[in-house]
């Protein structure tokens, strides 16, 4: 049998995984880890953990004439154990004692941990694709695996072979003898294209591995960053190709930026709008949290707008966070990252305004009939029945809470509807001053009547809104 | 005998079905009990605060008409085990107290209250939507309690200004300003009048004289910090008699722009010094991670020193999950030091407790996957193990085996390995049972082996199956069933994993097959099931309670 499988790591030993057995380790010298390698082993018909640990002791055996085998048995703890209490199967050996002495060979200790021995592996060569298990699943990754010239070696090889075998079947005219050849012949295309349609990407890769390379060094040619040389290392930041190398800089340079040697407040601010302007320098620390911590504390905002009339009628309570928006956004109140604030969107999702605050500041303004002066701006929020339903949400909001804490205020809210005194609203009402589970029935017919909308999936918007269960 | 886990089920889902029970995706605490009475059960599983469909106003509402329906044989009962109500339910209970002007009652349940909430009553009796209520919901005016009764309100604060620490009179200055402006209480003497001084115009003439010197240093530290600077304040609280608590002191820093992790502070090591110093036992855990990079070794015996005095010597009660998510937070560098002088100490602390809190009789029997180490669980297990009679059984593809106890001992030392190191431990301690991915366990035997068990002692699971009849059926006779995973349906049987029932109520047991925590995460929650399952089972035998009618 013979088989690919991938190395990783596990307690600083390299392992692979094989079906049905688990993980097995590797005698020294190990293989590398995150490699791909092909396990050989001759006669071994069905690979499980049970006949892996036969097939290893009979073939030491064989070859040595002693018991000894090459499989590892963990410390105390495998000595100690006791014995099983209950089990449906033939008692396990006991550690330490392997499938040896001999052929009569029992299940491996439960304990026991495969160590293969360095004659049953080896890295894996493209040509192990033509006839080895496991083929499928390891194809997917080969290229960061398999330098470029193994692949152009392997077509060399195996094209004109793969030509002639489907010259071979058709050429065959029986039907029922071309039906039994194409089965192999579909394998073979599905082994050997499957190799080389990663060729491409494994391409890809050493391009990258080289322009990383390239990107790193004018990186080392750029240092250190200096006030005289900032134009050419945006410039050369910008041109590099390797997201990791200007990720990198971009970082190095806002340490810069923060140090004890570098630029002022002003100069600073100059370099950011800078930056901002290259649309790849830009995106590059749109979503790069690194960078904006190295700049928090250092982010000098102007000062915030004043005499302003600001809807936030559809804002959106958040956490200001350090990044291009703050920058670029209009401040209303001491805002900074970390604060709450409600962000005001365009219409096309663009944050336009920050207003220092969270959901309690819209009720304020709500409270004060839609308009309320602060931070020497004017806010203000549209009455309900317009475009948007934030307003009618904030109404229902409070009346749904009034209906539990007290009924009495909350049907006040109804008294322009011109309900009968025996309405069913009023019943409940006075049932739910003294039961609370007329209250939420209260809470659903106030909101149906005044709003015209189902209570629970009013209920379900305002949640969402909600930045947190407290708001 | 304390009454049965399968007796606070069936309780609970008669009440359930005659809606005198909430479900468990509106519980704080989601747990499927009930005493039997529907106000009890409140005390213990029932937030104020919004769950998946209800507000806080409909919870505030719901145990409020609870509260203001207990007898006074149930007001006594809360009262006498107030310790283990939830903080919301002992303010309402107090406030029903007041509202009944039974005001040994009302401080009985306030003494059980953290000071921030004592302080705040007034703030509950006159405007409950400050105290009760998070956001806009703050400015809304109404009253559970219709007479206030002010004269008797500011008698009562006036013994609460004389109670309270000089440290609580410092932290908790906007709460008394507040209550104050409401009943509009009248400071008399000099204390109080320091006291004013300090809420109203934040000022502390007086203090000193006051027996209040705390506000004194603080309002010091403040003035040197704006001038001269971080160095005048290190040496100004170098000298003083008074340490200022960690929050105000933080407060100060961070209002003056001086952060402690930075090495080119001025002063910043003396700084750094007064932090650990001026940290309480929480804190001094909480801060843990953020403080990892400039701890020095004296920094690390100092917050040891805290917390082993405040916990094993002072009785004060951190959780378990609380502690241990401090310290696995900690870089590893970090976790070696503190790991013999904080955790370990506090893990054995641990372990008698959650031993202490198990219903006899013993052994607790721990029943896991052979091939599924969990840290976490084992940790628990071990922690268990090193105060109260255990044994472990492991399940394989082809039995089960009981294994030596695995002791804190052995486990202690590798609580700050990296991971390559750990892993290298559990294949040194367990050898290749962790390498097998087998996920087939012989339950039959596994059955067979719980059947010479007594059903009476406790069963910890940690075993990820449902819907498995043998499994289910051997799991019928025992009476404590704590699972680690979701429940596999035993009578006697309680998921730890706290959101097993939320998800189960919405998705069926299929939906809610594996808590979002995993069992790792239920079992640092572990030690706090026995306390809300100890309390259930009190509360169930006490005057009230019982089966319903």
């Amino acid at each position: 049998m013979k088989l690919i499988t991938c190395t990783h790591v596990r307690g600083r030993r390299t392992a692979c995984h094989i079906e049905q057995g688990g993980e097995i380790f590797f005698q020294d010298p190990q293989p590398p880890p995150d490699a791909l390698v092909t396990l050989d082993f001759p006669g071994l018909r069905r690979l499980n953990r049970a006949s892996l640990v036969k097939w290893l002791s009979s073939r030491e055996t064989n070859r040595t004439g002693h018991p000894a085998v090459p499989l590892a048995t963990t410390g105390d703890s495998a000595e100690e154990a006791p014995p099983p209490l209950e089990q449906g199967s033939p008692a396990p050996s006991p550690a330490g004692d392997v499938a040896g002495a001999g052929s009569a060979v029992g299940p491996p200790s439960r304990r026991q941990i495969v160590d293969l021995p360095p004659t049953c592996w080896r890295l894996t060569e493209l040509d192990d694709f033509l006839d080895a298990g496991g083929w499928e699943w390891t194809l997917w990754g080969v290229e960061q695996h398999i330098a470029l010239t193994e692949f152009r070696a392997f077509a060399e090889r195996w094209h004109a072979d793969t030509i002639a075998r489907f010259r071979g079947v058709e050429d065959i005219a029986s039907a029922e003898a071309r039906s039994a050849a194409l089965a192999p012949l579909a394998e073979r295309l599905q082994r050997v294209y499957g190799v080389l349609q990663h060729a491409g990407a494994r391409a890809e890769h050493e391009r990258m591995q080289a322009v990383e390379h390239l990107d790193r060094q004018h990186l080392e040619a750029l240092r250190p960053i200096g006030a005289d040389r900032l134009k050419d290392w945006l410039s050369a930041v910008e041109a590099m190709e390797t997201d990791a190398v200007r990720s990198e800089a971009l970082q190095e340079l806002a340490r810069y930026l923060v140090g004890g040697g570098g630029p002022g407040p002003e100069e600073r601010a100059r370099i950011l709008r800078a930056i901002s302007r290259r649309k790849k320098l830009r995106e590059a620390t749109e979503y790069d949290s690194d960078f904006w911590e190295i700049l928090s504390d250092h982010l000098d905002l102007p000062e915030p707008a004043r005499d302003l009339v600001v809807d936030v009628t559809n804002a959106h309570p958040c956490t200001v966070q350090a990044n291009w928006d703050l920058l670029r956004a209009t401040r209303v109140g001491p805002v900074a990252p970390g604060r709450s604030a409600l962000a005001v969107y365009t219409e096309r999702g663009r944050l336009r305004c920050y207003v220092r605050g969270d959901r309690t500041l819209l009720f304020r303004i709500r409270k004060a009939g839609g308009e309320l002066r602060k931070y020497g701006c004017t806010l203000r929020i549209q009455a309900p029945g317009g475009a948007s339903l934030r307003p009618m949400l904030l109404d229902i909001e409070r009346l749904d809470t009034l209906a539990h804490v007290d009924p009495a205020q909350a049907v006040e809210a109804v008294a322009d509807l011109g309900l009968p005194a025996d309405h069913l609203l009023y019943r409940t009402a006075r049932a739910a001053a003294s039961d609370h589970r007329q209250a939420r029935l209260l809470s659903d017919l106030l909101i149906e009547l005044k709003y015209g909308v189902d209570a629970d999936v009013a209920r379900t918007l305002i949640r969402s809104q909600s930045r947190t269960r407290g708001l | 005998m304390p009454v049965s886990i399968r007796t606070l089920k069936r309780r609970y889902k008669i009440h359930l079905a005659l809606g005198r029970a909430l479900p468990p995706h509106d519980l704080g605490f989601p747990l499927p009990f009930s005493t039997g009475n529907p106000l009890y059960d409140a005390a213990l599983t029932e937030k104020l605060s919004a769950t998946r469909t209800m507000s806080e106003a409909e919870h505030l509402r719901r145990t409020w008409d609870l509260a203001r329906a207990a007898t006074a044989e149930e007001t006594r009962v809360l009262a006498l085990h107030s310790r283990g109500l939830l903080n919301d339910f002992r303010l309402l209970m107090a406030l029903r107290c007041w509202e009944q002007e039974d005001d040994e009652g009302a401080a009985a349940f306030l003494r059980a209250l953290p000071w921030a909430r004592r302080l705040g009553f007034p703030t509950a009796v006159i405007k409950p939507s400050a105290t009760v209520f998070t956001g806009w919901r703050r400015s809304l005016r109404f009253r559970l309690v219709d007479e206030p009764r002010f004269p008797a309100l500011r008698e009562l604060y006036r013994q609460l200004l004389r109670q309270a620490p000089p440290v609580i009179i410092l932290k908790y200055r906007a709460a008394i300003q507040e209550a104050a402006a409401l009943m509009k209480y009248r400071f008399e003497g000099a204390r109080e009048r320091a006291i004013h001084a300090w809420c109203f115009e934040n000022q502390t003439a007086g203090a000193s004289d006051a027996g209040l010197s705390l506000l004194g240093a603080y309002a010091d530290a403040r003035t040197t910090l704006r001038e001269p600077g971080p160095g005048a304040l290190a040496t100004l609280l170098e000298g003083a008699p008074e340490t200022l608590p960690l929050t105000s002191y933080a407060g100060l820093l961070g209002s003056a722009g001086v952060h402690l992790r930075e090495d080119a502070q001025a002063a910043v090591v003396p700084l750094r010094d007064y932090a650990v110093r001026s940290a309480t036992p929480v804190e001094s855990l909480l801060r843990l991670r953020q403080w990892a990079p400039w701890l020095q070794e004296r920094h690390t015996e100092t917050l040891a020193q805290t917390v082993r005095a405040a916990v094993l010597e002072g009785g004060l009660e951190v959780p378990f999950h609380r502690v241990t998510q401090a310290y696995m937070s900690a870089p590893i560098e970090l976790r070696k030091r503190v790991l013999e002088p904080l955790y370990l100490p506090l893990l054995r602390h641990f372990g008698r407790q959650v031993a202490g809190l198990l219903p006899p009789p013993g052994p607790l029997t721990y029943v896991q996957p052979g091939n599924a180490l969990q840290s976490m669980s084992l940790l628990l297990y071990a922690a268990v193990a090193s105060a109260a009679d255990t044994r472990m059984l492991l399940l394989y593809r082809d039995g089960v085996e009981e294994v030596p106890g695995l002791t804190l001992d052995r486990i202690s030392p590798h609580l700050a390995d990296d991971p390559w190191e750990l892993q290298q431990w559990l294949l040194a301690e367990f050898g290749g049972l962790a390498t097998q991915h087998d996920r087939h366990y012989d339950l039959g035997a596994a059955a067979r082996v719980l059947k010479g068990l007594d059903p009476r002692a406790p069963l910890l699971l940690n075993v990820p199956m449902w819907d498995n009849e043998p499994w289910l059926a051997a799991l019928l006779p025992f009476e404590q069933v704590f699972n680690l995973n979701g429940a596999v349906g035993a009578p006697g049987e309680v998921s730890v994993a706290q959101d097993y029932y939320v998800q189960m109520h919405w998705g069926g047991t299929r939906g809610a097959g594996g808590s979002r925590a995993g069992a790792d995460g239920a079992a640092l929650r572990f030690a706090e099931l026995l306390d809300r399952l100890r309390m259930f089972q009190t509360l169930a035998e006490a005057p009230g309670a019982g089966d319903p009618a």
